[in-house]
This record gives C-alpha cells, sequence and structure tokens, in this order.
C-alpha cells in the first residue's frame, strides 16, 4: 500500500481510530458526503429521529451482524444493515456517516425485514432505511431522483389509480424484456387474453390492475394531497407531482 | 424538549439549564416516553390489541370483528395468540401485482370459494395498499398510508363483509399502519381528518387476515373436493418475508406443519392435498423482489432468485412445483428464470401459487381459470403429473380465446349469494360490464 493512500484511509477514521462502515475501500461516498451542505446534513439527522417510527426501529446496536447474515443484497452489492443501523446510532455526532448512506447505499436495500425478524436487539435496519428513503425524496437528492425516474409512471399510476403493473405494461417487449420469447407472445394477444379473464372486476382491464371506481381514485387523489404525499414527492420527481396535481383536477379534487 | 444548548423550556419565557448528566437523563427519560408504539415485541403486540379495544370502548374507532356472522376459525401466530380467520362474507382486498399480471392467482382463489359455496365480496371500490411508493420508493409517508389503509377498510365495514388481504405486502404493511393508528395519536388524529374529508371513519380490522391464512384453515375442504391425486407430486414452498418477517407476531403457525418452526399457510395446503412437502436449506431466504430492484436493478433481482433460490431448491428437492403465496414471489420466481436458463444453466421449476395449485388439483382449468399461460417456467411436466391433459386444455382455452375474440362474454367465477347485507348508507357491489380500455 502507498504511503499517500494509506494517509487517506487513516484521514477517515473516526476520532476513536474507528471507521464506521466497513471497509474504508467501500466508502466511496464518504467523499461525496464530505462536499455536501452540512445543515442538510444535520436536517437529514433531525429529521430521522423525529420520526414517529425512529424510537421503534433503532433501539441499540450491538453489532452481532445477524442482520447482514440475512441480508440478500449484502450477497451481491455492497449493502449491509448492519452499517446502517451502526451509521444511525453515530448519526447524531456525525452526521456525515448517516448523508454518506443516502446518496446510493440505502436504495439497495430489499425491504425484506429479513434483519428486523432476526435482531436480539429488535432493531428494524429495513425500517430505518424506509424512513431514510422519504427523507431522501422530501430532500430531492440527485441520487434519488436517478433511483426514482426510471418508474416514474408507476409512481404515478399508484397515486392517481391506486395499482400498478398493469397489462398495457405487457403490450410491448419494451418493458421486463428478459421474461424472454414469452414476453412477446403474451403481448401478440394481450388483448383479448385480459377480456377473457373469468373475473368481472378484472375481465378487459387494461390501464389499472382491476376496475377502478371513479369515487375510488377520487378519495385516493385527495389522501395523497391532504397527507403531504404529492409535495414531498415535488422535490424529487416534479413532472409526477404536477402531473398527479392535473389528474385530480380534471377529476374535480380540489 | 431538551434543547442543543443544553436548556429546557419551562413556560413562555422561562429557561432551566440542565447539569450534562441531568441533560443526558432527561434525553432518555423522553426517548423512552416517546417509544410508545414498540413494534416487535409479542408482549407490546398484545398492548396495542389491548389498547385498541380501549380505544373502541371511548369511541374513538369502530373495531371490525370477527364475529360469528364470518364463520371463524381459530389459528395460532407466532405470539401464541389465537387468531380468528374468517371463512365466509369476506372482502377481497385485491394485489395490483397479481390482477395485473398473474391474473390466474386471483380467478384460482376465487374459483375455489365458488366452488366451495362462499360468499365474498370482489369490489371495484378498492385501492391497492400503495406501500410500493414506501417499501419501493420512499414517496409516502405513515399518515398517506394509514389513510388509505383505513379508507379501504371502511369501505369492507360497509360492505358487511370482512377483509381478506390477498398481497403479502399490503398485509404486512396494514399491520405496521394499524399499529401506527392505535398506538400514536398525533397520527390516528390526521388520519381521523382527511378521512373526515372522503366522508369516511376509522374502521380498524380486529384481525388482519392474509388470504393464504384462509387457505390454511379451509384446506380440509379443498382436499375433498380434490379431483387429481397429487401424492406423487413433490412441493417446495417460498414463504413470502411480509407475511411472516414483517411483524411476525401475527402470522399463523402450527406445531403439526413443519414442527411449527415455519409459517403453518401454504405448506399446510400442499400436504392436506396430500403432495409430498419438501424442505431446503435456504428456506429462509427472500425471492429477490427488492420492489425497486425488480423494475430497475434486475440483474440484481435476477441473480438472488435464481442462485438463491430456483438453484438450491431445484438440486435439494427436485421438487415438481415451487408455491408460494405472495405476488412479488411468484413473479420473480418465475420470470428470473428466463435468462439464467438462456445462459445455459439447466435447473428450472414451475412457480405457482397456492390458490392456483389447490384449484388444479380440484379440478380446476388449467388456462381459462388458473391462467397458467401467463407464468414462464415450464409447467407442462407439472400438469402431466397431475393427471391433466394439458394439451387437451389448452385447445380448449384457444377455442374459448376465439369465442372471446367474438364477442362472447366470459363465463365469471361468481359468489354465491350472500347471507349479509350492506350496512345501512353502503352501495350494494357493482359491477358494470367488462370493457376493453
Amino acid at each position: 500500500m502507498d504511503s499517500r493512500y494509506a494517509a487517506k484511509l487513516v484521514s477517515r477514521l473516526g476520532e476513536d481510530g474507528w471507521h464506521y462502515g466497513g471497509l474504508p475501500g467501500l466508502q466511496w461516498e464518504a467523499e461525496n458526503a464530505r462536499s455536501a451542505d452540512r445543515s442538510v446534513m444535520i436536517q437529514v439527522v433531525e429529521e430521522l429521529r423525529n420520526d414517529t417510527r425512529f424510537e421503534e426501529f433503532y433501539r441499540a446496536c450491538i453489532n452481532c451482524g445477524n442482520c447482514t447474515s440475512m441480508c440478500p443484497p449484502f450477497r451481491l452489492v455492497d449493502f449491509e444493515p448492519r452499517i446502517v443501523v451502526q451509521k444511525v446510532m453515530h448519526a447524531k455526532d456525525e452526521p456525515e456517516l448517516l448523508y454518506q448512506m443516502m446518496d446510493q447505499y440505502i436504495w439497495s436495500c430489499f425491504q425484506c425485514y429479513s434483519c428486523w425478524e432476526v435482531c436480539p436487539a429488535h432493531n428494524n435496519p429495513g425500517g430505518l432505511v424506509a424512513i431514510l428513503k422519504e427523507i431522501a425524496v422530501r430532500h430531492g437528492l440527485p441520487s434519488t431522483k436517478k433511483a426514482l425516474e426510471p418508474y416514474s409512471k408507476i409512481l404515478y399510476k399508484i397515486m392517481t389509480t391506486g395499482t400498478q403493473i398493469t397489462p398495457d405494461m405487457h403490450t410491448t417487449v419494451a418493458l421486463f424484456r428478459d421474461w424472454g420469447p414469452h414476453k412477446a407472445e403474451l403481448a401478440k394477444d394481450i388483448r383479448v387474453e385480459r377480456a377473457a379473464v373469468p373475473v368481472e372486476s378484472m375481465a378487459g382491464v387494461m390501464d389499472k390492475s382491476w376496475k377502478v371506481d371513479k369515487e375510488t381514485m377520487n378519495e385516493l387523489m385527495t389522501i395523497q394531497k391532504e397527507s403531504g404525499v404529492v409535495d414531498s414527492v415535488r422535490h424529487t420527481l416534479k413532472d409526477v407531482a404536477d402531473m398527479v396535481d392535473d389528474t385530480a383536477k380534471e377529476a374535480g379534487v380540489e | 424538549m431538551l434543547e442543543k444548548d443544553g436548556t429546557v423550556q419551562l413556560g413562555n419565557d422561562e429557561k432551566l439549564e440542565l447539569t450534562k448528566d441531568d441533560a443526558k437523563l432527561l434525553e432518555i427519560l423522553s426517548s423512552q416516553r416517546r417509544a410508545k408504539l414498540a413494534f416487535g415485541t409479542t408482549e407490546d403486540y398484545l398492548k396495542m390489541l389491548e389498547r385498541m379495544k380501549e380505544l373502541e370502548k371511548k369511541g374513538e374507532i369502530i373495531v371490525h370483528h370477527v364475529t360469528e356472522e364470518y364463520d371463524p376459525v381459530g389459528v395460532r401466530t407466532l405470539s401464541g395468540r389465537v387468531k380468528r380467520i374468517p371463512t365466509r362474507e369476506t372482502w377481497q382486498h385485491k394485489s395490483c401485482g397479481q390482477c395485473g399480471h398473474i391474473p390466474g392467482y386471483i380467478s384460482a382463489f376465487y374459483w375455489i370459494m365458488s366452488e366451495l359455496g362462499i360468499p365474498y365480496v370482489d369490489d371495484t371500490n378498492q385501492t391497492s395498499c400503495t406501500a410500493w411508493n414506501y417499501y419501493g420508493s420512499g414517496t409516502s409517508n405513515p399518515v398517506a398510508l394509514s389513510a388509505v389503509f383505513l379508507r379501504n377498510m371502511h369501505v369492507a365495514y360497509e360492505k358487511n363483509a370482512y377483509p381478506l388481504i390477498h398481497c403479502g405486502t399490503s398485509y404486512g404493511d396494514y399491520k405496521e399502519c394499524r399499529y401506527l393508528v392505535i398506538m400514536n395519536r398525533d397520527i390516528r388524529e390526521r388520519v381521523r381528518a382527511i378521512l373526515k374529508k372522503v366522508g369516511r371513519e376509522l374502521v380498524v380490522p380486529e384481525e388482519l387476515v392474509h388470504y393464504s391464512e384462509w387457505l390454511h384453515v379451509m384446506r380440509h375442504e379443498v382436499a375433498a373436493r380434490r379431483k387429481h391425486d397429487v401424492s406423487n407430486v413433490k412441493v417446495a414452498v417460498h414463504a413470502a418475508c411480509h407475511t411472516y418477517k414483517l411483524m411476525a407476531e401475527d402470522y399463523t403457525y402450527d406445531e403439526n406443519i413443519l414442527g411449527g418452526r415455519k409459517p403453518a399457510p401454504t405448506s399446510s395446503v400442499a400436504l392436506a392435498l396430500g403432495a409430498q412437502l419438501l424442505d431446503y436449506s435456504n428456506w429462509y431466504d427472500c425471492c429477490g423482489f427488492g420492489f425497486r430492484h425488480i423494475l430497475t436493478e434486475r440483474e440484481i433481482s435476477r441473480s438472488f432468485a435464481y442462485f438463491r433460490k430456483i438453484r438450491p431448491i431445484v438440486r435439494e428437492t427436485h421438487a415438481d412445483v415451487l408455491i408460494t403465496h405472495d405476488t412479488g414471489c411468484v413473479t420473480t420466481l418465475d420470470k428470473s428464470q428466463v435468462v439464467p436458463l438462456a445462459q445455459g444453466y439447466k435447473e428450472t421449476i414451475p412457480v405457482i401459487s397456492d390458490s392456483q395449485f389447490a384449484a388444479l388439483a380440484m379440478g380446476a382449468h388449467p388456462f381459462i381459470v388458473c391462467q397458467l399461460q401467463w407464468h414462464i417456467a415450464d409447467w407442462k411436466p407439472l400438469l402431466a403429473k397431475m393427471g391433466i391433459d394439458w394439451k387437451a386444455a389448452y385447445e380448449e382455452y384457444r377455442s374459448y380465446l376465439d369465442k372471446v375474440k367474438g364477442g362472447m362474454k366470459p363465463a365469471f367465477i361468481r359468489s354465491p349469494p350472500r347471507r349479509l347485507e350492506p350496512r345501512g348508507g353502503a352501495k350494494a357491489f357493482r359491477v358494470d360490464e367488462p370493457v376493453m380500455t
């Protein structure tokens, strides 16, 4: 190891000589956090700690690693629920530790909650990630926009119709192309296939998962607006929020 | 509230300065005070159920009870508590993913209820839980999710039918939301205000019930109607994370099924039907769905699904079918086999829901009712082993499709007549003519 690299690693250590959050070599996000706005970092920590769910999802980490041993993404990518809890634990004193994860790290979580079930201290790392994702969306972090943009159509559908993956997404091969030739086969006659489904609420419905009443969608859009969801999404995906607003307006939702 | 400078605001202009130790103690105490939701421990889960009763008594909420009208059957949950599973007059809380691209999941389930003569309500006044935007995207919040939850629950209450939740994620999300609404006054009041705006009240179900629990308690009735011998069919089961890991206390366990060490539903159905249930080492692993990943990081979903689930399952069990009880699991485990097979890997196994497997065993049409044509991994060997002439059935399906194309209305699966009337003010269930949108 050359001395400059060694010095760089040492510079990343905390005052107590520990580097919280895995191997220093994996911590490229630390650099991003260094250049970020410190007031935002502090705000992120405060929002996390003030969330209703925080005191329940975080208790105290004993660093046993049970959560990581059960974590699916850990098998494939740089993500460990243990690190999430450790960084949350030290976030008040070192907000940049938490902020490091906001960039991309948290988006690796599968939200399967295997970590929650096995934690002897009743921490819920998946739940903490869910809160952090909401904060990332509220702050409109660029990486969040990048993570969500590819499926903004689905976000819009959920907010306005309450359903998501719909048969019309199977009319072309483009989406889900790794389903192979079967996808092309399915796409060929999908309208008839769908019309033949022997459930009345589903038959022939292509743009939703089932036939949703107009009043039902209006109630849903009211909920999305009144609960602050649309405003929160606006920080990250302005187009989606605008489209939801337009759809609500057209439907007469105040 | 402890300020950053170590002071506490007492009155309008009065502040008290604390020593460092006292400030620390105050913070610990206030933190303990805030920690009243208590997700994650059996004791506190039971406390939440008690709190629900108190709120009902005070008139703050309406509790939708699993009354005798719903013919409930008791099951043991992980908490040790007996949970009452309604068996009839259920309000079908559909899953957006199932209805969207695994339609046989639902049609098979409705077909079973219809065959058993059990009335149900399939409502168009329903939204999904919208929890994709919670677990997948962070584009929701607890108030919105709880309001969506209680809106749907209020509709079920109006229809006088007990909610039966099809999706594992909706089931898990609703357990979280119920917790928040019961244990947190702030969220409860904010949700109440929103529901008032849409003309609804706070109706909280006494029990949150997943459809796999319904199938579990009805398994002997299902088995009694079995038309195909499945005793030579080897079955592996994948249990969905959001049914049994997310607030684990409330899902069904049975000491006679897998020694009570794993959830009972679905495995119990395979056993009741007489199939050979096989265990495997990676049983606990998730399917790889990952919400965001199944859409935009598909290599991760696919790799996990194939190399941590499909391949070990096939190698260890040589099972004929992998049965599961959730939307994402069927999707991920089924669709993720295409690319590895194209790359030359050999292990493959059909993936279907417990409802489809049970309906097939009961003699349901594999394509018109069970809609297996939407599934990718090869189901033909399974059908052959079950003694189902899939070639003839497929011909029938093609001819059925031609008739539908020519304007024939499908023979819809219908609920038998209901015993219960909708509660005052609620509209009776309405289905308009199906439309080609």
